[in-house]
């Protein structure tokens, strides 16, 4: 508790702004009536940005762009040159993640800088960046991270995690990359007993406001064996195929290569891609393991609830409700695990 | 609408039992008020999950191309019927018109189950309304007594809001909310039709842009894209067998890359819009199911404007053996080259 600190909303901004001489700050930011994580944040739409609920998509992808280059080549008379692109070195620091996108970067580190094998650009962008998060202090209608061991106040793998208390916010390093940021760029008061207690009500009151729930537990175990259930052709009826639900998942991690070739020279680029799409697994003969949407929802399902535990002993879901709220055919996933386990829909 | 719902069912149960066809393609609620789902029952005895949701989002003629093309999934038996049957709006209506020119579907495969379309709830004007009383919504549903009228439950008590007031943008300007072709029509009040001079009023501020003020206003919106592929895969007019953003086979150039760049985004919005140009049926289930809120029906809205302009009055799927004026050459045809550029 020493280390509790207090800010006003003026000491918030200005501590980001001192950071954005030295790197890039990006936090909520309102553009087309959704929140956006943004380098072009407003010193004076903070606040009002962070009140709205979640950003409709996560920040992933400031640790795994969309898009991004891996190497250049050129060949001439049988001459090939290959020019590695440099990730960026620059220092960031993303300001107001919520919780459980918190949480899905920390799956996201398993994946990419697991024991086995560690991804350069991913470990990079990792290393020069400050993960700043905000309790959730109004949850929206569709989050259920309780349900996945996570929570509105609670950010385990965060560097600073900052609770909005009405005039300002009690904020807690939690790393030694936190502390430093405290260190480097302000001296703030520590954070008064009853302030700490205003915070611990706020998260307490976010928990009570998520009603939603997911009947996950178990999960794994119940799809075990159920590869040609008539559950997939289920799920799978109205689904349109569209990326919407891979693209605004916090956790969804698969990615393809693509080059770009002028003449005798082009780039190879890494970008992201859905296994909700028809091409996802075709072969260059055109032979595709996953011809309808039936097996391309059941891969996802299976990857998230029966191959990530399996691999790394947690769901590959969060809880953060996009995929709830923006599936254009509102394709369940609550529903999905329910039948998964046989259980009645949960309201 | 819940005496038109009703009707729906029975109907539907009735085909169902009667073997005229192996599935029924409708709508149920989805877990919140702002939902509706497509569903889909094959049982007689299943019809009551039907329903038509305030919120009944995108076009449900674009699931024919999954059935025609094996990819919807299925427990027909041999000896079912192959006919489907489908709740049908007007614009559902000319989307099958369309699938049917195209050669997608054949007309005796599909059994039109025709109704006056109520419009869809814009579920941000319905909150926006009732905002300045500070509710939250807990649950929308059709009135009893009024047609017209939805009934919005709050913590605070039930309101009545009259449904052309929240009504989305796209159905306000629907020019044929009764079906334009249908097996059955089950009759109601609905939504009236706008008058067609409507059609083109929401591009009206954009086309007095100049060029490059033009060009910024779709840069920024095009760059905000996530190419989630959303709008094509929801529209009845992209049913090309082989999409041209999806050919990655070796025989096949690469038209498009995969890449996040504005400029890949542009070409994919700009390909798209002229390919479905004169077969857009104005539905804009393009924008409604948008994940980041892109104005893409406001593109189409301006290519379907501009063909208007050009080769004469044309609204796509008001027949099913229309031929689309870019699919046609006529010597009367207007040559912009020559004339100068279109607007």
């Amino acid at each position: 508790m020493a280390e509790m600190q207090f800010m006003t909303h003026d000491q918030i901004v200005s501590l980001l702004q001192r950071f954005s001489e030295e790197g890039t700050v990006y936090a909520p930011t309102i553009v087309e009536d959704q929140v956006d994580f943004s380098s072009r944040w407003e010193a004076g739409e903070l606040v009002q940005a962070l009140k709205r609920g979640n950003s409709t998509l996560p920040p992933k992808d400031l640790f795994f762009p969309q898009t991004e280059s891996i190497f250049r080549f050129k060949s001439k008379d049988r001459d090939l040159q290959i020019e590695p692109a440099d990730p960026e070195e620059q220092k960031f620091l993303v300001f107001g993640v919520r919780p459980c996108d918190a949480r899905s970067i920390n799956m996201l580190d398993e994946v990419f800088g697991g024991p086995d094998f560690e991804e350069t650009y991913y470990k990079r962008r990792r290393d020069n960046s400050v993960l700043a998060t905000w309790t959730c202090v109004e949850p929206d209608q569709t989050c259920f991270c309780a349900s996945l061991g996570c929570g509105p106040g609670e950010a385990d793998n965060a560097d600073i995690h900052f609770t909005d208390v009405g005039e300002g916010a009690v904020v807690q390093p939690k790393s030694e990359k936190g502390r430093q940021l405290l260190q480097d760029f302000g001296s703030f008061r520590e954070a008064e007993v009853e302030e700490v207690k205003a915070a611990q009500r706020v998260v307490q009151k976010a928990e009570e406001q998520i009603s939603l729930q997911a009947p996950v537990e178990g999960v794994d175990d119940a799809l075990t064996d159920r590869f040609e259930d008539p559950v997939w052709g289920e799920v799978s009826a109205s689904c349109i195929g569209c990326g919407i639900c891979t693209y605004l998942c916090p956790t969804c991690h698969c990615y393809d290569l693509q080059s770009e070739v002028w003449g005798g020279e082009g780039v190879r680029y890494r970008c992201w891609d859905s296994c909700m799409f028809s091409d996802f697994t075709r072969m260059a003969g055109g032979e595709n393991p996953r011809p309808t949407k039936r097996e391309r929802i059941r891969n996802r399902y299976l990857h998230k609830f029966s191959y990530m535990p399996d691999r790394y002993g947690f769901y590959g879901c969060t809880g953060c409700g996009r995929c709830l709220a923006h599936c254009p055919v509102n394709i369940d996933v609550i529903e999905f695990l329910s039948r998964a386990k046989g259980v009645s829909p949960s309201e | 609408m819940n005496k038109v719902i009703e009707d729906l069912r029975r109907a539907s149960g009735q085909l169902l039992q009667d073997g005229k066809v192996h599935q029924v393609v409708g709508w149920r609620r989805g877990r919140f008020f702002w939902q509706g789902s497509p569903h889909f029952v094959s049982d007689a005895g299943a019809v009551e999950e039907l329903t038509y949701p305030p919120c009944a989002g995108g076009n449900l003629a674009k699931y024919l191309v999954d059935f025609a093309r094996g990819q919807q999934p299925d427990d027909r038996q041999e000896e079912d019927s192959r006919a489907v049957a489908l709740w049908t709006r007007g614009c559902e209506s000319r989307a099958v018109n369309r699938l049917i020119a195209d050669g997608v579907v054949q007309r005796d495969e599909v059994y039109l189950l025709g109704y006056t379309c109520p419009g869809v709830v814009d579920s941000e004007k319905l909150v926006r309304w009732l905002d300045g009383d500070g509710l939250q919504i807990e649950d929308v549903n059709w009135a009893e007594d009024d047609e017209r009228v939805l009934l919005v439950e709050t913590a605070d008590g039930q309101r009545r809001i009259p449904a052309d007031e929240v009504l989305q943008e796209r159905c306000l300007r629907c020019t044929h909310p009764v079906p334009v072709d249908c097996d059955q029509l089950v009759d109601g009040e609905g939504k009236q039709p706008a008058p067609e001079d409507a059609r083109f009023e929401e591009v009206a501020e954009l086309e007095q842009l100049q060029g490059e003020e033009r060009y910024e206003f779709w840069s920024e919106h095009f760059d905000r894209c996530i190419r989630c592929n959303a709008c094509r895969n929801v529209c009845p007019a992209c049913n090309c067998v082989e999409c041209i953003f999806d050919s990655e086979l070796p025989q096949q150039p690469d038209w498009l890359g995969k890449a996040s760049s504005l400029s890949e985004k542009s070409q994919f919005h700009l390909i798209r819009m002229i390919h479905v140009a004169d077969r857009c049926i104005e539905c804009g289930a393009c924008e409604v199911v948008c994940p980041v809120n892109l104005p893409v029906r406001k593109l189409m809205i301006k290519a379907t404007a501009d063909i208007d302009r050009l080769f004469g009055p044309h609204q796509a799927g008001l027949q099913a053996d229309e031929t689309p004026p870019l699919q046609t050459y006529d010597l009367q045809d207007p040559d912009v080259s020559h004339e100068g550029r279109g607007n």
